[in-house]
């Protein structure tokens, strides 16, 4: 298989790859990107990107130190993501909706010495724990992070990296307990550039992408940051927060390419009659972060006469590596390997399943993560060469499209997003009346989008009502973000335990029949 | 409709998604008061249209107040009975 890695040079900085590679010709006055009613060009985001590095550098940023970027999806973003590689430093972006107990956390594990964020966040977060952090730049307010950049130059020539180098970090979490800090290299978004905006998507420079999902995702990073910027198209940087708003700035910005997540398509669906979607400017429609279900894909081509490209990447092979393509679409499937990625259906001893065969999704690329901050053991289980399993269970058909049929954990995802179901359990306990919970994913096996169900079994004396139903959810909303309440309660007399005492997840008895997760 | 009656249908479409009845004072903030995510709202804009056949665009949500909503309300049910 051919590599892009070999092909780099021996000093290579990132920043400087993609910024460089729009200043020639006629890229230097196109718009890079759009950001409420402001417009950057590429001339200009090299100036702001140079100078932020400059500033960072003043401030006593060193080469592999970390600065925390706790931003939505914003001009100030882009330029310090890329003035910290620039110098040599490492950016960590922080999704902003995370807990205040994870925020703290990663801002203690990485040992950030900057935080680049905004005025309501040193008040939260106060006092902010971490011993390693030595300056919190505001982009609002009075001294600005961009009226900083207006008094530093753009004399800072890039640091001397080399593609084997940290370059960024992103925190997933993917696991239960705490986010894991992964490590990405100078090499790996040049990797997803040319094996997924170019050989995949075809992602062209008269393109306008819109992502759904913010930039301190992976999913979101290389859709609004570093895929427009390698074909020099343009990107808009939005905050939009439900389906009403991303409707209106589709119809404000005409985008030429959607990259949304299942719940969005058919909050979009869902809202037709209210706010109806004009997608003419849409030339490709892009989902991932969760299994798309064939009822929502055909919806969305009967209404909107769109194929959605569905795909499936992780936080640590940074983007998408199987992909269904534009005219080839099978949906309820995420595609076929990208060029580039060696991807194999493996049984427990690690040998390729027969098509048709479940077993364990294992990815080879070069895109994969150097592994996780601090977490030896973890990268150790996780990483074998260049190849890692994902933990999602998936089938392999004859035309080679791979189909998703489980987790090998008890994870799952709602919007896109990780929830284990021992976080929604252990707030469930702490109902006065409730004495055994399991909580269950449940998607009519990918028919439907996951919903979160929970059987429970109550204390003695205690009986089922909708009433008492109505107090779990309310109890699970109060304590939880609305999105990791169950949408159902199932009430049953007992719950199965293994040996161990454990609840057997797998099978939940009601009163009527006995049910068997599938995933399992 | 008066201003009652569209409050307390708004109230119970947050009731049913399971927002806790003594948060629902007029003055309560979508997000910050009442937590509602991005979901929430494309279900309570639906719950608004099966409930009272009205066209609710809830953009720029975050900051609005329920008594906020029970006007835009309104004037959609003045606008659609013109």
């Amino acid at each position: 298989m051919d590599s892009i890695v070999e092909h780099l040079p021996q000093i290579f900085n990132v920043a400087a790859y993609f910024i460089e590679s729009n200043l020639v010709q006629e890229r230097s006055h196109k718009i890079a990107f759009y950001y409420q009613s402001e417009t950057y060009t590429y001339a200009q985001v090299s100036s702001f990107v140079r100078r932020s590095a400059k500033l960072l550098a003043n401030l006593g940023l060193e080469r592999e130190n970390r600065i925390a970027i706790l931003l939505p999806d914003t001009p100030e973003f882009v330029f310090a993501f890329w003035g910290a590689i620039w110098l040599g430093a490492v950016p960590v972006p922080i999704n902003p909706a995370y807990s205040l107990d994870d925020i703290q956390y990663i801002l203690q594990d990485s040992r950030a010495k900057v935080l680049l964020t905004t005025q309501e966040w040193p008040e939260k977060l106060a006092p902010i724990q971490s011993q390693f952090l030595r300056q919190v730049l505001l982009i609002d307010g009075a001294n600005s992070f961009v009226s900083l950049l207006g008094q530093q130059d753009e004399s800072l020539t890039c640091s001397e990296t080399s593609p084997d180098e940290p370059a960024f970090w992103l925190y997933t979490s993917g696991s239960t307990g705490h986010p894991k800090g992964v490590i990405h290299l100078h090499q790996n978004m040049v990797v997803c550039a040319e094996r997924y905006a170019k050989s995949t998507l075809g992602l062209r420079v008269d393109d306008i992408t819109y992502s759904v999902a913010n930039m301190s995702f992976a999913y979101g990073l290389g859709n609004s940051l570093y895929m427009p910027m390698a074909v020099g198209a343009a990107a808009v940087l939005s905050n939009a927060n439900n389906a009403f708003e991303i409707i209106t700035d589709i119809h404000s910005y005409q985008p030429t390419v959607l990259f949304g997540i299942p719940s969005i398509y058919a909050g979009i669906l869902s809202i037709n009659e209210i706010s109806p979607l004009d997608g003419s400017s849409l030339r490709l429609c892009v989902s991932a972060a969760e299994q798309l279900p064939k009822s929502i894909w055909q919806q969305w081509l009967a209404t909107y006469n769109h194929e959605i490209c569905e795909g499936i990447g992780t936080t640590e092979f940074l983007h998408i590596f199987l992909s269904n393509r534009l005219g080839e679409c099978k949906p309820g499937t995420s595609g076929r390997p990208l060029p580039g990625y060696d991807i194999q259906i493996v049984d427990e001893n690690g040998l390729r399943c027969a098509p048709g065969e479940i077993g364990d999704l294992q990815v080879s690329g070069e895109s994969l993560m150097l592994g996780y901050w601090n977490q030896l053991s973890k990268t150790r289980q996780a990483i074998y060469g260049n190849t890692m399993r994902t933990g999602d269970k998936y089938l392999c058909d004859s035309d080679n499209y791979f189909r998703f049929i489980g987790r090998t954990d008890d994870l799952f995802k709602v919007n896109g997003q990780w929830i284990s179901p021992l976080e929604i359990e252990d707030v469930l306990y702490q109902h006065p009346q409730v004495f055994q919970v399991a909580v269950i994913p449940e998607s009519e096996n990918g028919a439907q989008l996951t919903q979160i169900v929970a059987y429970i079994s109550l204390k003695p004396g205690e009986e089922p009502s909708a009433e008492l139903e109505h107090s779990i959810q309310r109890f699970a909303k109060q304590q939880l973000p609305h999105f990791k309440a169950p949408k159902t309660v199932h009430f049953v007399e007992n719950l199965l335990r293994t040996a161990t005492g454990k609840i057997h997840r797998n099978l939940i008895v009601t009163k009527h029949n006995l049910v068997e997760n599938p995933i399992h | 409709m008066d201003t009652l009656n569209v409050m307390n249908t708004l109230k119970k479409i947050l009731i049913d998604l399971g927002i806790p009845e003594e948060l629902l004072h007029p003055d309560a903030l979508l997000s910050k008061n009442l937590q509602l995510d991005s979901v929430e709202t494309v279900e309570i804009a639906l719950g608004l249209k099966r409930t009272l056949g009205v066209n609710i665009k809830l953009e720029a949500w975050q900051n609005m107040t329920l008594a906020q909503v029970c006007k835009m309300i309104e004037e959609a049910i003045a606008t659609n009975t013109k």
